[in-house]
């Protein structure tokens, strides 16, 4: 009764600091032999649980720093009227970015080197539903240091382009970017009755020099036409984009389609295929490149969205390999690991996080 | 002729030793360290969840991921430190899984008729027990497992402010049902 009578007269945190040793004292469960041995067990049966990272303290300036910042900006600005800015890297930045584009393009694609596997069969089309998915994306430095954490989204949902029945894939990536936020959104809409491309819009705001980049393609027979234009600060670069994508190199895939695309395939332990994968097309170097998905394993994965039996593939670009996991039953993407950097700029990787259907 | 190796017990072994060792799948290494951390962090689960079921089930999924999540272990902050981390994050996961798929717990039934009951007084774990899952999740971080709001935020995706506010509300509302109640 002493205490609760202290509680009234004093502050929320004389109220803490009095519950804090009975907060600490309450019983917590023991740890068991059983547990110990189900957590072996589980090791043993090669079942693997992909755990968040330690969350990371977003960075909050002092409001003494921000005016400091700020005051120092102006200075700036009335001191240096023009500031040069850096010298363009020429026609590469006009190249696509996204999770998987940024590799595969990092690579000079072996486009005469012939395909070597059948090509990926999409063969059921009609496995494609309306859904939205969740990615959790890090990436580590080299030295194992966690350096970005962001949450990237997918989703498909029923459309109509031109009168023909298709499903619209939306992909949005969100990462931040020297204390900016980044934000890439590709729109994809694929034929419904046999997955083909008929349009494709990719935003990426703000990207190199420009507020942003827009990237229109449609697709017709082997070809693929459209328009790249750029927003501010001054006036907007733009491009045509003509190029025809070769029919032995198919079928093409994009970012957005991906963690899709093996839902629309048996695959099995021995599978393995090729397809392209499509870039920008603005520039030559990023039509298109070639890719190998392979069968190398099957593990039981645990990430956030659940517990799932998991096909491991490589996919193999001209001259490295990612690892990627997908969901049995389905096809559904779990997991992207890149590790082919890992001792020099770092590794990503991608898990989902949520599925809603 | 071999030389005899100097025995090892895995329960003498520095963390240093035991992280490298779990980190290449040493199931002895892992045991090790399940026998060092696990009842910390099963705490950690449980004051978070409020079910040993669910507070196992983290400390399950912990343990059985840990050896590839050393692999990325930076050695900056105490080992301690970077499971009870974990932990937190993992059965916040299930929290806001459990969120999704309302259920009411029996637990939480019987300590309701409970508090209504006249000459029942709540216990600091009873009343703890009535806080909404996100008040008592910043009550449990700030308080028990000493987080500072900024880690709190991050690890509830919410603004250093309302990890705050929560705090303050969450004290508030202990501090009433416990005064309601005597």
């Amino acid at each position: 009764m002493t205490r609760l009578f202290f509680w009234r007269r004093r502050g929320l945190s004389d109220f803490a600091d009095a519950i804090r040793p009975e907060l600490e004292a309450i019983p917590t469960p023991e740890p068991t032999d059983q547990l110990l041995d189900r957590i072996l067990a589980s090791r043993a049966t090669a079942h693997r649980i992909i755990l968040p990272e330690p969350a990371t303290p977003r960075p909050r300036a002092p409001r003494r720093t921000i005016v400091a910042v700020a005051m120092a900006a102006s200075a700036l600005l009335l001191f240096v009227p023009s500031i040069r800015r850096a010298p363009s890297a020429g026609d590469d930045v006009f190249a696509s970015s996204g999770f998987l584009a940024r590799e595969a393009f990092a690579q000079p694609a072996d486009h005469d080197a012939g395909r070597r596997l059948a090509p990926v069969a999409l063969s059921r089309p009609g496995a494609i539903r309306p859904l939205s998915l969740e990615f959790s994306r890090v990436v580590h430095n080299a030295t194992g240091q966690l350096v970005k954490e962001s949450v990237d989204s997918l989703a498909v949902a029923p459309a109509t382009m031109d009168g023909t029945p298709a499903w619209q894939i939306t992909s949005r990536l969100r990462e931040l970017v020297d204390t900016q936020h980044r934000v890439e959104t590709e729109t994809l809409y694929v034929a419904r009755r046999d997955l083909r491309f008929l349009s494709r819009a990719v935003h990426v705001s703000p990207y190199s020099r420009f507020e942003r980049i827009n990237i229109q393609q449609r697709f017709q027979g082997d070809s693929v036409t459209g328009r790249m234009t750029t927003d501010g600060p001054s006036i907007g670069a733009g491009r045509a984009i003509a190029r025809r994508l070769r029919p032995e190199l198919g079928p093409y895939l994009t970012g957005a389609f991906v963690p899709l695309a093996l839902m629309t395939v048996p695959v099995s332990a021995t599978w393995s295929a090729s397809a392209g994968l499509l870039g920008w097309a603005v520039i030559p170097r990023d039509v298109y490149t070639p890719i190998e998905l392979r069968v190398k394993g099957e593990e039981n994965l645990t990430v956030p969205a659940g517990t799932f039996d998991c096909w491991r593939l490589s996919i193999r670009f001209s001259d490295g390999e990612l690892s990627y996991w997908i969901r049995k039953s389905d096809g559904l993407s779990v997991r992207v690991l890149d590790e082919r950097n890992a001792a020099t700029t770092g590794t990503r990787e991608a898990v989902l996080r949520r599925i809603t259907e | 002729m071999a030389l005899p190796r100097p025995s090892e017990n895995p329960g003498e072994l520095s963390d240093a030793r035991l992280v490298a060792d779990a980190a290449h799948g040493s199931p002895d290494a892992l045991a090790a360290l399940y026998s060092r951390y696990a009842k910390q962090l099963l705490a950690v689960a449980y004051r978070l969840l409020q079910t040993t079921q669910d507070a196992e089930d983290v400390v399950h999924d912990v343990f059985v991921g840990l050896p590839e999540a050393l692999r990325r272990y930076e050695e900056r902050g105490s080992l301690r430190s970077w499971l009870h981390k974990i932990t937190a994050r993992v059965a916040l996961m299930r929290l806001r899984e459990r969120s999704a798929r309302p259920s009411v717990e029996l637990n939480t039934l019987s300590l309701r008729a409970g508090a209504n009951t006249p000459d029942t007084a709540l216990s600091i774990e009873q009343a703890l027990r009535t806080l909404s899952p996100n008040l008592r999740a910043v009550l449990v971080l700030k308080e028990i497992e000493g987080f500072t709001h900024a880690e709190i935020a991050a690890m509830l995706d919410i603004s250093v402010g309302a990890s705050e506010v929560r705090l303050h509300r969450a004290l508030a509302a202990m501090r009433a049902q416990l005064l309601d109640n005597t």
